[in-house]
């Protein structure tokens, strides 16, 4: 069963997946995004914050403050062990998605 | 470069955050502020058009404060921030207070008489731990500490850090008059001395080292962030 909630499960499937690596500060986050699809998903502060908080409340992420390698003060967030958990089925429900859509497009097509 | 700390804050205005977490969510947004305007200017742009960029970012969304309100209180699975700013750190205070009051007297280091009220029929001591008073401002500190982390006001930090000396009088409140019905020993002219002291021995001069810890962890946030923006 798919998710009716499809634009913000992207967009918690793609935070999830960047934090599965190291922790972040939320402009990394981002730019990371951007970059790993080509530009397709882009997340500004307004749309980047409220997600990143709720999915903190949900105890998917931790965040902490630490310095950047410059010396700068930002908050890091990285995955709990329940985000982790959160993933797994998030990415296979994502994969589903897809498969079916792409059935449906080579339908049409014959 | 705009002082973007400020800017974060006064877009914040109006939002139902506390103090401290205004501040705290501020530091945060200004931080990315920040990061869009360096990167943006390390792609070529210049810094009017790096600061245009930021700013259309910060006011992209009219009521940012409140969506990020409603994101940071959506937690019904999670502990709610009364838990999290008092109980919490209150209870793991009183708790730890507990244990090395135990520990203490287990290695030796008994409570010690510093004074009397009362004759030697009605003999009513007051005790004092000194090792145990030295570490109680330690947890005065740690309660406080994350009482404000969890954005509580003066009040709260204050009552989270001196929680174990409540409950301690509380407890003498209680169990004193308790143990004088049970024993059968005299009334009021006892009773009251009794309490006097036990709460001058382990409420007054525990809860004063444990407020000695709260201390530096009373400055609002607003006096910080004027600190902040003096600095910036």
């Amino acid at each position: 069963m798919i998710s009716a909630n499809i634009k913000r499960g992207s967009a918690e499937l793609a935070i999830l997946s960047v934090l599965a690596g190291p922790p972040l500060h939320g402009y990394e986050i981002a730019r990371r995004i951007e970059r790993q699809t080509n530009g397709t998903l882009r997340f500004t502060l307004a749309s980047l914050y409220p997600l990143l908080y709720r999915m903190e409340s949900r105890g998917w992420l931790r965040a902490a403050w630490g310095e950047t390698p410059a010396g700068r003060a930002r908050r890091y967030y990285r995955l709990t062990a329940a985000g982790r958990k959160k993933l797994a089925p998030l990415r296979k429900e994502w994969k589903e998605l897809f498969r079916a859509l792409a059935r449906l497009a080579e339908a049409h097509h014959a | 470069m705009p002082d973007w700390l400020r800017e974060a804050w006064r877009k914040l205005a109006g939002s139902k955050f506390s103090a401290e977490e205004r501040d705290d969510v501020s530091r945060e947004l200004a931080g990315y502020l920040d990061d869009l305007c360096t990167d943006a200017r390390s792609r070529g742009l210049d810094e009017s058009a790096a600061t245009e960029r930021a700013f259309a970012e910060l006011h992209h969304d009219a009521r940012l404060g409140s969506k990020l309100y409603r994101a940071r209180k959506e937690n019904p699975m999670h502990l709610n921030d009364r838990t999290k700013g008092f109980w919490l750190p209150g209870l793991l205070s009183l708790v730890a207070s507990v244990v090395l009051l135990a520990i203490f007297q287990i290695v030796g280091l008994r409570p010690r008489l510093v004074g009397h009220f009362g004759s030697v029929v009605n003999y009513f001591p007051v005790m004092i731990s000194l090792p145990w008073l030295c570490v109680l401002p330690f947890l005065g500190a740690a309660s406080a500490y994350f009482s404000r982390r969890a954005g509580r006001g003066r009040a709260l930090r204050v009552t989270a850090g001196v929680f174990p000396a409540l409950v301690f009088l509380a407890a003498i409140l209680v169990v004193v008059p308790l143990s004088f019905g049970i024993s059968g020993v005299p009334g009021i002219n006892a009773i009251l001395p009794a309490i006097a002291t036990g709460a001058l021995s382990w409420a007054v001069i525990p809860g004063a080292a444990l407020l000695l810890g709260v201390l530096p962890f009373l400055r609002s946030a607003a006096a910080r962030h004027r600190d902040l923006g003096a600095a910036a």
